[in-house]
């Protein structure tokens, strides 16, 4: 075994144990975060208060492929929300 | 004869339903015209009441009436048409085509939002306070109905925290990205400021916070309740002063319409007359003095058309 597939074989060993699981738990939180986001922007579209409604709309055209990810990973296969213009 | 006034770069005219907040706000604007002051007269009124003073057709763009003197006004239903049609064109490039109506449904709700009404009107009155701060020297707000002036005033205090929490959520987004794209050495850009989110949300704070700004700046703004000497009207003044206060807007003075001519010996005009007395005597006891009081007097006829407006010269009561 050369010096440098062991290297390489205990960086893939790093990575498996430290990294990645580090990378996983990176992407819930921002998929959370992104969610969150999304739940305030649209609030007003489930029913909940959102004074600045008429803020927020200018920014659905920059949110349509979020939103249809959301609702995805929301379980929904369709957009839960009458009116709203996705799937 | 308004010194304090019309050293002010602008005013907000507002008071209870029919006391004549068009008329004082053409009186004024008219007197401040005839000082080479430089006057645009932005009427938010629904009830359009300014069309008809100055007999002329007033649009979203300022028109000149006369040297000195320029109107315009905001229509909310106007600017939520505007606003919402750009967002339906922005739309309509992201969603697929047969998704149109769907589009058209979801906006008409949030046409019909509570809230959307201000918010446009609120809109529009940031962007003439902006946008034509600089060509006019003074611009009169010729306000609706109390309620409505009092939520529209209270816009930046309502918005401001919304829009901070957004870009602040959106920031954390921002950051766990950062975090994520590291990781995964594959590059692209993560720098904030070309997220169209972020800066779409960025402008309007800004917006916002001019526009409070100069709200709450006593050298330049002030707020001028209109009202006249009875019992309901002067009620609603005193609590239309303290609610505007409490928000920290500096209040000019308060007009008062419709002041009665000398009776003359009849006795009904004498008991209206001892009435105005009592009425305003309880305005300046409960606004301790603080502000001008300035008077406009009841003509035999409507204060319609310049010839009429012309005649009408407030005086300090």
């Amino acid at each position: 075994m050369t010096h440098k597939s062991v290297t390489g074989q205990a960086k893939q060993l790093f990575d498996e144990v430290f990294v990645d699981p580090y990378r996983r738990s990176l992407l819930r939180e921002q998929r959370n975060l992104e969610d969150f986001f999304a739940l305030l922007c649209f609030s007003e579209l489930l029913g909940l208060p959102n004074p600045i409604s008429y803020y927020t709309v200018e920014l659905y055209p920059y949110f349509y492929e979020d939103f249809h990810a959301w609702h995805k990973r929301m379980g929904m296969e369709h957009s839960p929300l009458a009116g709203f213009p996705c799937c | 004869m308004h010194p304090d006034l019309f050293n002010r770069q602008i005013l907000f005219l507002g008071g209870k339903g029919g006391v004549g907040k068009s008329t004082a706000s053409a009186v004024l604007a008219y007197q401040a015209a005839t000082r080479s002051i430089n006057t645009l007269i932005v009427s938010t009124d629904p009830a359009h009441s300014t069309m008809d003073i100055w007999g002329k057709k007033i649009d979203d763009r300022p028109r000149k009436l006369f040297p000195f003197l320029s109107a315009m006004d905001i229509d909310s239903r106007r600017e939520m048409k505007r606003f919402l049609g750009d967002v339906r064109k922005q739309l309509l490039q992201v969603v697929s085509t047969d998704m149109a109506g769907a589009v058209d449904r979801h906006l008409k709700m949030v046409k019909h939002t509570p809230g959307s009404e201000e918010a446009a009107i609120f809109e529009k009155m940031a962007s003439i306070l902006l946008d034509y701060q600089d060509d006019y020297d003074l611009i009169i707000f010729d306000t609706a109905p109390t309620g409505h002036t009092l939520r529209l005033l209270s816009m930046p205090a309502l918005l401001e925290p919304f829009v901070k929490n957004l870009l602040k959520q959106r920031d954390r987004v921002h950051q766990v990205q950062q975090g994520t794209r590291a990781l995964s050495d594959a590059g692209g850009n993560d720098d904030k400021h070309e997220d169209p989110i972020y800066e779409t949300l960025m402008k309007r704070l800004d917006k916002i916070k001019r526009v409070e700004r100069l709200f709450l700046d006593e050298t330049k703004t002030a707020f001028v309740p209109v009202t006249v000497a009875e019992a309901l009207p002067v009620q609603e003044t005193v609590r239309l002063v303290a609610q505007l206060t409490d928000q920290g807007f500096p209040i000019g003075g308060v007009i008062v319409n419709r002041l009665l001519p000398d009776p003359a010996g009849d006795a009904f005009w004498e008991s209206r007359k001892s009435m105005e007395k009592k009425w305003l005597q309880q305005l300046q006891k409960k606004l301790k003095g603080r502000y001008p009081l300035y008077g406009i007097p009841l003509l035999d006829d409507d204060i319609c058309g310049i010839q009429r407006v012309r005649e009408v010269v407030p005086e300090l009561i």
